[in-house]
């Protein structure tokens, strides 16, 4: 039995989503921005280029904490088709940076 | 790398990103070609670029949107189980597909595409507010009418295994996969266009973040270059996001055909050259 789409917390949901993806987002931007600088201005450097892979790790991990938000989420309201859903696009992200090519 | 590359990867991701969130595409579609044939970085490089833009683009895109009840969370997350699936495959097999092969793929999913968006421009699968959306429709308010409007998902495994396709090609071409995904959901699942593109906005984000960390540990992503191509996106899509909702829908899909259309050639003449 599958619990009934509780709007109003759906809704409150998407927009805590929102925000988090927002400031992950902005982090990186930041990150991204004083490191191009850093690199365009004093050229290829240890400072520039460490603030560039952290802007990058932090940009790729942003969807990876929307997905466990999410996840959260669907847990507490006990809608659990869907946590088991969010469940398994966690486990191929993990995966994603886990597994060796 | 110059002063003027970075400005002008900075002038293209805006350019990618302002198109992208008016037409709910992750913007890849525009700008994995310019980096590709336009700046001749390696194909997987100019991936990799937009993969990262893809995930910046979605976080915003998606983020501006919040509220509006047009996301789909829900229905999102099922499809997301399809691409993210998708993507993982698509980063592991990447290595293997040669230059002549990709560009093949790019202008066979670009064609198709166009095609599709050219022949379905006015199916808008709006219902009645009344009508029960089930577990996985929505209702959003519709700008175009000025209603509350519901509508139901059909066809739930066709939409999941056109959600497989667009993460294979999402990881494989660094293109946001939007364009596979927003077409089939509008054309035959019952989704409307709007409500399909802003769920697909947020989708591409996840899906691209499950190949994206296979190209960083490879060393495929040039840090300057994705850091110059995302600020651009960034840049684009918040002014995208201010325009996007006065712009009518027919007219997104004629401009995301032509454009689709125009890529297309490109990549057959570069895979028959």
């Amino acid at each position: 039995m599958i619990a009934p789409a509780d709007d109003q917390a759906i809704d409150r949901l998407e927009r805590q989503v929102g925000r988090l993806l927002q400031a992950g987002v902005w982090t990186a931007a930041v990150c991204l921005t004083i490191g191009l600088v850093s690199w365009t201005a004093l050229g290829p450097g240890r400072f520039g280029d460490v603030l560039l892979r952290i802007g990058l790790i932090v940009l790729m991990l942003t969807p990876l904490a929307r997905v466990v938000a999410s996840l959260v989420a669907y847990v507490r309201l006990r809608d659990w088709f869907f946590a088991a859903t969010t469940l398994m696009v966690f486990v191929v992200l993990v995966a994603a940076w886990l597994l060796k090519s | 790398m110059s002063i003027a590359i970075v400005a002008g990867v900075i002038g293209a991701g805006a350019v990618a990103g302002c198109l992208g969130s008016l037409l709910g595409l992750g913007g890849g579609v525009f700008l994995v070609p310019f980096l590709n044939a336009g700046l001749g970085l390696d194909f997987r490089v100019a991936a990799a670029t937009g993969l990262m833009t893809v995930i910046a683009n979605s976080s915003a895109v998606s983020a501006g949107r919040a509220g509006r009840n047009l996301i789909n969370l829900r229905l999102g997350m099922l499809l997301e189980i399809a691409t993210t699936i998708g993507g993982l495959i698509a980063a592991f097999t990447v290595a293997y597909l040669s230059n002549h092969a990709l560009a093949l793929i790019f202008g066979l999913v670009t064609a198709a595409i166009s095609v599709l968006m050219l022949t379905r421009l006015d199916r808008r699968n709006v219902l009645d507010a009344s009508v029960s959306p089930g577990r996985l429709g929505g209702r959003f308010h519709d700008d175009d009418t000025g209603r509350e409007v519901a509508y139901q998902v059909k066809r739930l495994p066709l939409g999941m295994s056109a959600s497989f396709v667009a993460g294979y090609v999402s990881g494989t071409l660094g293109i946001g996969g939007g364009i596979l995904k927003v077409p089939v959901l509008n054309a035959w699942c019952g989704v409307p266009m709007r409500a399909a593109a802003a769920t697909s906005a947020l989708m591409i984000g996840v899906t691209a973040a499950a190949s994206a960390p296979q190209y960083f540990a490879r060393g495929d992503v040039n840090p300057p270059v994705a850091a110059a191509a995302v600020i651009g996106v960034l840049i684009g899509s918040n002014f995208g996001l201010r325009f996007g909702g006065r712009a009518p829908v027919k007219w997104l899909k004629v401009l995301m055909a032509a454009v689709l259309a125009a890529v297309s050639v490109l990549y057959f003449t570069k895979a028959f050259a």
